[in-house]
């Protein structure tokens, strides 16, 4: 397969960047959209030019390091996947692809593709954890948890905190993933202690932080590569709105 | 202002959700008053309706609540709006995002501003005439007679009369006099006095000029499309930021509000077309 890539370059933070055209021949359908910039990177590399810097890290979609903006899709035009599960197939041959990075105020651009997703770790240091005294490891079963509870806590978990809702919505706003963060905890016995505490803290955060507001737009759900759902945006509100009313 | 932007994100959403909701009942009263256009009866029950809102003291007090939820609503928009804008960054997207979204959701501030405009034209034609601001039409019950300066009554007797007088097809008493002066111009409500206050606008006779203009309807039914598109998102939008989200309950909540808003829409549209059409 051909493609002719369209990819941001940016050398640094503070630079200025730009789209550089880039041809692409012999691709296998089989070949994954990774896989295909390394290809790409080596030919660049050996034309002596500064290969494309992107984020990867296990590249079979439970790490969430990598990213990529393509054809106006966080993870590519595929649903319920990262960018790394991504496969050549899914294009048509001789398709031009758009790549760019995340575009958020809050995720500024490192190089290239790169952008500096720390707000978030930000965010989950404000109050996304549970406060517990270390020791022997308790019994599973000594906190009994709600088939319906553990369910709704474990999707909420499966957030790898890629930012792909950040990068979908219209209004670069965080709160699929603090929801999710939000909601695990809040789902679960041991969670519900800090409840009230952690959801004004991560809240306060995630506005400092400069992203923006949820207008309910629904962008986040329907490109999330984990499909955590709205509803948990809900539960943060819910969450919010007890704590503010004591 | 500046403290405004201090609250947090979901406080200033919520307000902005109860505040909707809020708007969204009025709404639904103010259609209902305007369906009694479409009655046969000279405006009898309209008028009533608008006595009543005119008049009444809760409603009063509920008029300058409902400014307050306006100016509110719009500001938290404004500012939440330009968070947004600045939330993405200094450099945007090349390619406009393709993801699949709710109905009108990404057009808020748009259709908002829509709104906004026909909030402006729709004072200036009706809450600005009742103020005194703006030059309207006025009427005058037969029964606010005694309240004319006898002086000037006996002065402009034979005008006064003139304009109770009814004309083809008006409802009137044996004589032929109607129990309302109504479509008078300033001029002629002049004719009362500078000290006669009994008189109310008319809106029935000003609602009905400005739909018989094809012009102006065409703007209004414009309009009107993008209140029930700003409505269609807000009904649902509304529920979810209060964290009403239940997955049995939700999708009947989505499907109320497409009928909340298409209702809102034909109960409003539905005034000027008949009136340029069939009246």
């Amino acid at each position: 397969m051909d493609f002719t890539l369209k990819i941001w370059r940016q050398a640094g933070p503070k630079v200025k960047g730009k789209f550089e055209t880039y041809p692409i021949k012999g691709i296998s359908p089989d070949c994954s959209f990774l896989e295909m910039i390394d290809i790409l990177n080596e030919s660049l590399v050996a034309k002596g030019v500064e290969p494309v810097c992107f984020d990867h890290d296990c590249r079979e979609g439970i790490c969430g390091m990598c990213s990529l903006y393509i054809n106006g899709h966080p993870h590519g035009p595929d649903s319920q996947i990262t960018t790394c599960q991504l496969h050549m197939r899914k294009f048509k041959d001789g398709d031009t692809i758009w790549i760019e990075p995340w575009r958020s105020a809050a995720f500024p651009v490192i190089k290239d593709l790169v952008v500096d997703r720390q707000a978030f770790d930000k965010i989950v240091q404000a109050g996304g954890y549970i406060s517990a005294t270390t020791g022997g490891v308790p019994d599973a079963n000594a906190i009994p948890v709600s088939k319906k509870h553990a369910d709704t806590a474990m999707d909420a978990a499966a957030c790898i905190g890629c930012g792909a809702c950040v990068a979908a919505c219209k209004n670069a706003s965080a709160m699929l993933f603090v929801s999710a963060k939000v909601s695990h905890f809040a789902h679960l016995p041991q969670g519900k202690v800090e409840a009230a505490k952690r959801v004004q803290a991560m809240v306060k955060k995630m506005d400092e932080l400069g992203f923006g507001n949820c207008t309910n737009t629904g962008a986040c759900e329907a490109e999330c590569p984990k499909g955590i759902k709205i509803s948990h945006i809900a539960k943060l509100n819910r969450e919010f709105i007890c704590a503010k009313l004591g | 202002m500046n403290k405004c932007l201090h609250y947090a994100s979901v406080t200033k959403k919520v307000t902005l959700a109860i505040i909707g909701g809020f708007l969204m009942i009025f709404l639904l009263l103010h259609a209902g008053i305007n369906l009694c256009l479409l009655r046969d009866d000279g405006g009898e029950w309209y008028r009533a309706a608008c006595h009543f809102m005119g008049t009444n003291v809760i409603i009063k007090v509920f008029e300058y609540v409902l400014f307050a939820a306006f100016i509110l609503h719009i500001l938290l928009a404004i500012v939440l709006q330009i968070q947004n804008w600045r939330a993405r960054g200094p450099v945007g997207y090349k390619i406009p995002n393709k993801s699949a979204t709710r109905p009108g959701s990404k057009y808020m501030i748009y259709t908002g501003i829509l709104v906004l405009i026909f909030l402006g034209i729709h004072m200036m034609n009706f809450y600005f005439v009742k103020k005194g601001w703006v030059e309207g039409r006025y009427l005058v019950e037969l029964s606010s007679i005694d309240k004319v300066d006898p002086a000037v009554l006996e002065q402009n007797q034979m005008q006064i009369v003139s304009l109770f007088q009814a004309q083809d097809g008006d409802a009137s008493n044996a004589y032929g006099i109607k129990s309302v002066a109504d479509d008078l111009t300033k001029d002629e409500l002049a004719l009362f006095g500078d000290g006669f206050t009994a008189y109310e606008p008319d809106f029935y006779n000003m609602a009905i000029t400005l739909f018989s203009n094809t012009a102006y309807v065409l703007i209004y039914l414009i309009l009107i499309v993008a209140l029930a598109i700003h409505l269609r998102h807000a009904f649902g939008s509304a529920f979810q930021t209060l964290g009403w989200n239940h997955p049995k309950y939700t999708p009947f909540v989505e499907g109320f509000g497409l009928f909340y808003a298409a209702l809102i829409g034909v109960m409003f549209g539905i005034v000027p077309i008949w009136f340029l059409l069939i009246y």
